[in-house]
């Protein structure tokens, strides 16, 4: 996993403003302000390198895009760039009228998968295309199974309306079914969850469990439960009611319980949970340790020896520090923090924001390195190694990207947000290997899509459909388009005419 | 043509207006840098120009040229929020300029208490849409309107094979809709639509006339444009009215019965030298008038 490669490269000359510097001061107290002394001028041809360890890839099951480009008709394409015939509709209420059925609808299907390195992932979510009685037509997954014996269960759940733009924002009817058979073994449930253990949890549309696949592929029905499923790490998993949370290990039994907590990091095998209690909040360790933080705090992130936490009433005000969890302070007086790395590492440095500057703070509080933006308020970790940094020019609000070695990757002014596109599947968020970069031109709203190497893939467009790994359906002038992640055109519609008038 | 007219809503109200299309046939993607520019127009002082459906490709062509930029660029940079809401977008000083199709009557009456300066650039017409495997061609103008005042019912009666006769409308917002009533309906008042005949975009009308049955029931409408230029959908043919079949000439001729102009509009108090004023008088330019040409509409006579 873990984001950028080390040495992250630069972007273009062109897109190192003259405000954009770094500097390689020598350690320093954080307070000080360095002098800024770098103005780095790496030739173009040196594009960011990303690890797509943490995006979407090939196992991407998907096989087929849809694109919504008009209130009332979807562009349904497969990768190759094939339309599917059939699927264009006219209002559903027109079939209501002349008696017609619709020919073809979605369902949506949960699957079960593999990672590329042999981690199980299950539980993806996927389209498939299906006639009106809701016999798939088109499976659209090409997944590799496991030969592991709950991977013999597809989940599938169908909207309850015949009308395939109802898709979205209905609660689904799921079933959890034997794939090979198409026999329902248990019904209500939407969804599955994976534990450490092996385990996979069935939940219903409250996610509370209603079975238990065991590893061996045997399915234990069970009470619906009390409590509903939050979330779970590596030996636990936590669950939450109206009044309170339970933290359980592999084996359900209670490990901890309290009020409203959120998991704030679960780095290096440590869990931390923060649970407030009015305007306190404690940190519980482990979590069989527990400190109390007695003045009233927001935490940014912790570890087992240190913490970044910022007051409670001055949150955006110069308000966060870096401090030990005995309470010696390391650093303060920064607006905006960003730990790197965070995913299961301790963090070995911080990106912390204050006046006009960005600076790079090793774990002791010392500088590392400064970089000054003007007008910078706000720098957030987008992946290990990446930070998206905001900027405030008059009324202007303009987002932009910087790396870890305080490199500006792209400059603030052109966009007013920048993100991965992102998707939900299993309550986690899965990012595309795609930088969404909105602006706002000729009284609109157009974006420029950058693939992980910083290079623009495809420029002003209107609207984003479906996105596969290699494969991008968005709305571009009068068309709609469907590219690689090159941005090579792969196919496409006119907007006026049909899906065969390519 | 300088007939730069003043005119109220009342005024507007009389000239009847057209409903909302699309168009544009996929234009050329070649990235052609335009080199001619509208003197006094940049793309930093370019003003927000909204329109219809049917005026989108003017539109982009309109931007490329005063802004020098490639034509497929132009195209990702224009949008239109459709005629009542451009008519209205323009009342509330959402935008600086229309090129649009008429207003519907609602729209009118709620903008009348502002002044526009109205400028006709192109005729369009209103064409009635069948289904290609529908025997009927032609149609009176007496026979659509007792078609959809609910008068006639069945093919048979004018000409096709037996059967009822499906008459999609459109939504009472469109611009096609306000063609319509202004101009084949007149003072008739068309029977209510069957729930479910009333698509709300116009070219789900399209593909409604093409696959509501197969077998050639329905009847819709649209604006010439839009139905033949931007869509030109294989299954469905255009009815010629009064026995004379909508084309370019026919529209340009105004030997076609149902034709109306759409027109490029700013508010009267636009300053001499502000960027939706030099617009505007460019449209009415004869480069202004080449340009409505050269994207394909009838310029306006």
């Amino acid at each position: 996993m873990n984001g950028l490669k080390k040495g992250l490269i630069l972007a273009t000359a062109g897109l190192l403003a003259a405000a954009c510097q770094t500097s390689s001061a020598p350690p320093n107290e954080a307070s000080a302000k360095p002098s800024v002394t770098h103005v780095s001028d790496e030739p173009e041809s040196l594009r960011p390198s990303f690890s797509t360890d943490n995006f979407l890839k090939e196992q991407d099951p998907r096989q087929v895009l849809t694109l919504e480009y008009n209130d009332l008709q979807r562009w349904i394409v497969d990768v190759n760039g094939n339309s599917i015939e059939g699927v264009t509709q006219i209002e559903p209420v027109l079939d209501l009228v002349s008696g017609k059925t619709t020919a073809y609808r979605l369902i949506q299907a949960t699957l079960p998968d593999v990672k590329s390195d042999g981690q199980l992932r299950v539980a993806l979510t996927q389209t498939a295309l299906a006639d009106s009685e809701g016999h798939v037509l088109q499976d659209f997954a090409q997944v590799s199974y496991a030969p592991e014996g709950f991977l013999n269960y597809v989940i599938q759940y169908q909207q309850p309306e015949n009308s395939f733009w109802e898709v979205n924002g209905i609660d689904p009817e799921g079933a959890l079914l034997n794939r090979q058979t198409g026999e329902i073994i248990l019904d209500d449930v939407v969804s599955l969850h994976r534990l450490s253990s092996g385990q996979v949890l069935c939940l219903n549309a409250e996610y509370r469990q209603i079975g238990l696949l065991q590893s061996d592929g045997s399915l234990t029905p069970t009470a619906e439960s009390p409590l509903q499923f939050v979330e779970s790490g590596e030996g636990w998993s936590l669950w939450r009611s109206s009044s309170g949370n339970e933290l359980h290990d592999d084996q359900g039994k209670v490990l901890w319980k309290g009020g409203f907590v959120q998991v704030l990091d679960e780095g290096s095998g440590h869990l931390w949970l923060c649970e407030s209690e009015y305007e306190t909040q404690e940190i519980l360790i482990d979590p069989l340790h527990q400190l109390k933080w007695e003045a009233p705090a927001r935490f940014v992130y912790a570890d087992a020896e240190l913490a970044v936490v910022g007051d409670w009433t001055n949150s955006y005000n110069q308000g966060n520090q870096l401090i030990d969890l005995d309470g010696k302070q390391r650093a303060e007086g920064y607006v905006s923090v960003a730990a790197n790395p965070r995913g299961g590492h301790e963090a070995q440095n911080f990106l912390m924001v204050r006046e006009d500057t960005v600076d790079k703070l090793d774990r002791g509080g010392e500088l590392i390195q400064s970089q000054a933006i003007l007008g910078i308020q706000t720098i957030e970790r987008m992946e290990d190694g990446l930070f998206k940094f905001t900027v405030v020019d008059g009324n202007a609000t303009t987002e932009g990207l910087i790396d870890d070695e305080l490199q500006i990757l792209i400059p603030a002014g052109q966009y007013s947000t920048i993100s991965f596109m992102e998707r939900w599947s299993n309550r986690k968020m899965e990012h595309y290997p795609y930088f969404i970069c909105w602006k706002d031109v000729n009284y609109g709203r157009r974006a420029d899509i950058y693939n992980l190497k910083l290079e623009k893939i495809a420029e002003n467009v209107a609207k984003i459909g479906d996105l596969g790994v290699d494969r991008l359906l968005l709305i571009q002038g009068f068309e709609g388009v469907l590219m690689d992640q090159n941005g090579h055109r792969l196919s496409s519609i006119s907007l006026f005419t049909d899906y065969q008038g390519d | 043509m300088n007939l730069m007219k003043k005119w109220s809503l009342t005024v507007l109200l009389i000239l009847a207006l057209t409903g909302c299309t699309a168009v544009s046939a996929p234009v050329d993607s070649s990235p052609e840098p335009q080199t001619e520019g509208i003197a006094g127009l940049s793309a930093e002082n370019y003003p927000h120009v909204d329109g219809s459906t049917a005026t989108l490709p003017l539109i982009a062509g309109l931007y490329s040229r005063a802004t020098g930029t490639d034509r497929q660029t132009a195209e990702s940079l224009v949008s239109v929020s459709k005629t009542s809401s451009a008519w209205r977008s323009l009342y509330q000083h959402g935008c600086d300029l229309l090129i649009v199709y008429e207003a519907p009557e609602e729209i009118a009456q709620e903008i009348s208490r502002m002044d526009f300066e109205i400028q006709p650039l192109g005729l369009d017409a209103l064409v009635f849409l069948v289904n290609r495997g529908n025997p009927v061609d032609t149609l009176s103008q007496t026979q659509l309107q007792d078609i959809y005042a609910g008068e006639i019912t069945d093919w048979s009666e004018v000409g096709g094979e037996p059967g009822p006769i499906q008459a999609f409308q459109r939504n009472p917002q469109s611009g096609s809709q306000a063609l319509f009533l202004k101009l084949l309906m007149k003072d008739r008042d068309p029977m209510e639509p069957l729930k479910g005949l009333v698509p709300e975009e116009m070219q789900a009308l399209v593909e409604g006339v093409a696959e509501y049955d197969g077998e050639g029931a329905s009847l819709g409408y649209s604006v010439y444009y839009y139905a033949q230029e931007m869509v030109n959908h294989p299954d469905v043919k255009l009815l010629a009215v009064d026995g004379v079949a909508p084309n370019e000439e026919t529209i340009a001729q105004k030997q076609y019965p149902l034709i109306n102009n759409f027109y490029a509009v700013i508010r009267a108090d636009e300053e001499p030298d502000s960027p939706a004023r030099i617009l505007f008088n460019w449209l009415k330019s004869e480069e202004g008038r080449g340009l409505v040409k050269e994207e394909g509409y009838v310029p306006a006579n």
